[in-house]
């Protein structure tokens, strides 16, 4: 209602006044990061969260890559996951937007690179705890992070895109670790950024079918 | 050209309120209802030329109103549905029931909602 609203007091206003039709402009601003700040936040509210699921986190993250729209951003989008299930307990829908939202940043920082693109791989490591872990990285030829903002890319209120709200990484992160969950990030600038994110086994690796 | 009459069906103030001041340069006269019952107690007793009818009413689901409406009167008025969320089975009823057009309420859009209303009162003074 904001945004229309807005739009209406602008049309009645005229050109009359620049210095109200520059607040005007703020009003907006602000009221579409609102918006985007609150479908990002209830895409993990608790009450869509659902019951925790055993499932093969390989099969989440693939159907959730097919809706994603490398297209829009001149990138391309690749997959080298492991065929073996990696079954984790997990929150479905927070997830995915777990993986959406990593993969939009990555989309997003490469948005001035000729040639983009976004590599998700899967593979199962140690730790944490006995049952070992799923990992995930999400690799990106953009152009990189640099050293100063690397330490702060999960703080709540932190951003470098103009109209950001700075949530996206640290809601990832904090959904993370609801699952007992990790994520880490690895960049330097003009080098790419990668995102590994560890989501422990539902059960111990069976060591005979080999890794 | 008389005035023309208009409801608008909301359960929330701000929406009425809105639609209202984006058709602040037409000549009409506007008729509140928040919520599918009072909606039709007005229908019964009186015509609109326009009505603007959100689907998701605390009472009663905005395509039940549409059809009892329909039951109300004949012919009804042009029936323009302002809803936030719209399930395609919902747009479907809708249309099958004769709503004139269908907007989003997510956003409003103020040129859409002008010549919505626009093309429901050229129809009606034809």
């Amino acid at each position: 209602l904001i945004p229309v609203n807005v739009e209406a007091i602008r049309e009645r206003l005229g050109t009359a006044s620049d210095s109200v039709a520059e607040m005007l402009g703020r009003i907006e601003d602000v009221a579409n990061q609102a918006t985007e700040f609150a479908n990002e936040i209830a895409g993990f509210a608790a009450s869509r969260r659902g019951e925790k699921q055993v499932l093969d986190l390989n099969e989440v993250i693939r159907s959730t890559l097919a809706e994603m729209q490398p297209h829009r951003y001149q990138a391309q989008l690749t997959t080298s996951l492991m065929k073996q299930p990696l079954i984790c307990e997990i929150y479905e829908t927070p997830f995915k937007q777990i993986v959406r939202n990593i993969v939009l940043n990555a989309f997003e920082a490469l948005l001035k690179t000729k040639h983009g693109m976004v590599t998700v791989t899967s593979m199962r490591g140690g730790n944490p705890g006995r049952t070992g872990c799923a990992i995930f990285e999400f690799i990106d030829n953009g152009p990189g992070i640099g050293t100063n903002h690397l330490h702060r890319i999960f703080d709540s209120d932190f951003s470098t895109k103009p109209t950001g709200n700075g949530i996206g990484l640290w809601l990832v992160k904090k959904q993370l670790e609801l699952i007992g969950g990790t994520i880490q990030v690895e960049s330097s600038p003009g080098a790419g950024a990668r995102f590994t994110v560890r989501v422990p086994l539902a059960a111990p690796m069976d060591e005979s079918a080999g890794t | 050209v008389t005035r023309s009459s208009v409801l608008l069906v909301d359960d929330r103030i701000a929406v009425r309120q809105t639609v209202e001041s984006i058709l602040r340069g037409f000549d009409a006269e506007f008729t509140h209802a928040d919520d599918g019952a009072s909606a039709l107690a007005l229908i019964a007793t009186r015509p609109f030329d326009v009505i603007f009818l959100d689907l998701k009413l605390p009472d009663i689901h905005g395509t039940e109103v549409l059809r009892r409406a329909c039951e109300l009167r004949e012919p009804l008025g042009r029936v323009i549905i302002l809803t936030g969320f719209l399930d395609p089975g919902a747009r479907e009823d809708a249309a099958r029931l004769g709503a004139f057009k269908i907007l989003t309420k997510a956003p409003i859009s103020l040129g859409d909602v002008r010549n919505a209303f626009t093309a429901a009162l050229a129809e009606l003074h034809h």
